[in-house]
């Protein structure tokens, strides 16, 4: 596993960089950091590195689609290299980055696929809501016959779901 | 090595086992997906899903009738319904459905609805499909099995809010005795 902490993540995770936030929008900063808000945004990417989904599900400035594409990309090259650094046999890549003001986790099951989640600090482990979304992607776009492999996943049921699932962690 | 029966050596009454549902959902899908790439409107890629449900249903309805111990005849149209809600679906879904009524203008049109229905369970539908239901599956398998019990139906699957999806049955006035009603 990999941690990674520094400054410079605030700029590769945009939608909840601290700074920015506070020239943007002071006051829903403040907001911010005296309740917790649970999970910001899922991401599920390809084995290719192409953003198939994305979410957001809280108050956070949005980023335009392009920037969600690139940084997608972005993080897809970065966990290849992460897993190429490593001097023991281990493919796994990038599982968490840890900046001041969010975390992110990601999980690669063995088909390749990415599932990353945006959370606050407080947020506990998110393994197991990361092999949820996995569970509702086999399900609900998978066994959906509308739907073309590696399209950007536009399944009601699955968007459904899926922000259940949040909200259910979000709560609690 | 373990010894398999094959399934066509089983004895016929006994009643099949469960059946993983994502195996299904995936043979479904694959149905479905093999279905839209041969037609070219919403309206003929139910009417093929149709087609394909009845080779189902004229296979159930005469295995059904082979498993039934009391060997009953339904002669009157509430018992065909009946057998549906309730055998049919279990023997299908594991469940009976959840909702039979009559079409108040029509004593010849029941309306049988399922909140949850399996087929649909991981179908989300699109836009362009406009008001397609893949449950027209479900409707084929119901059509044969009442058309083989002697009472000749359309059926139709539609989506309704609130109720998920409604098959509505029409039988044939023409076919149908006065005294079946």
């Amino acid at each position: 596993m990999m941690s990674l902490r520094s400054a410079a993540d605030t700029e590769f995770c945009a939608p909840v960089a601290k700074q920015q936030q506070q020239q943007q929008r002071p006051k829903t900063t403040a907001a911010s950091t005296t309740t917790t808000m649970g999970i910001y945004s899922v991401y599920v990417i390809n084995k290719a590195g192409s953003l198939l989904f994305s979410g957001d599900y809280a108050p956070i400035p949005s980023m335009d689609a392009n920037s969600r594409l690139r940084l997608a990309g972005l993080l897809h090259g970065l966990t290849t290299f992460a897993g190429k650094l490593s001097p023991v046999d281990d493919q796994s890549g990038i599982e968490e980055i840890e900046g001041d003001g969010f975390r992110l986790e990601r999980f690669q099951p063995l088909s390749g696929m990415q599932f990353v989640v945006l959370c606050d600090t407080q947020q506990g482990p998110l393994k197991p809501f990361l092999r949820k979304c996995h569970r509702l992607y086999a399900d609900f776009v998978l066994k959906n016959p509308f739907y073309s492999i590696d399209m950007p996943i536009r399944c009601e049921l699955f968007d459904t779901h899926l922000k259940a699932a949040v909200e259910e962690i979000n709560r609690s | 090595m373990e010894s398999r029966t094959h399934p066509l050596d089983r004895a016929l009454p006994r009643v099949p086992r469960d059946i993983s549902l994502s195996t299904y959902a995936l043979l479904f899908s694959e149905v479905v997906r093999y279905t839209t790439n041969r037609v070219n409107s919403v309206p003929e890629l139910e009417q093929k899903l149709a087609v394909i449900g009845r080779r189902v249903g004229v296979r159930l309805v005469e295995v059904m009738a082979m498993r039934d111990r009391t060997s009953r005849r339904r002669i009157k149209i509430h018992d065909v319904l009946a057998f549906l809600q309730t055998n049919l679906w279990r023997t299908l879904f594991g469940k009976p459905a959840d909702l039979l009524e009559q079409v108040t203008s029509d004593v010849c049109s029941y309306m049988l609805s399922d909140h949850d229905m399996l087929v649909n369970k991981f179908i989300s539908i699109s836009k362009e499909y406009g008001d397609l239901n893949c449950a027209a599956f479900v409707g084929g398998i119901v059509e044969a099995a009442v058309d083989g019990m002697g009472f000749p139906a359309e059926v139709a699957a539609h989506t309704v809010e609130g109720k998920g999806t409604t098959l509505l049955i029409k039988f044939d006035h023409t076919k149908i005795p006065q005294e079946a009603l």
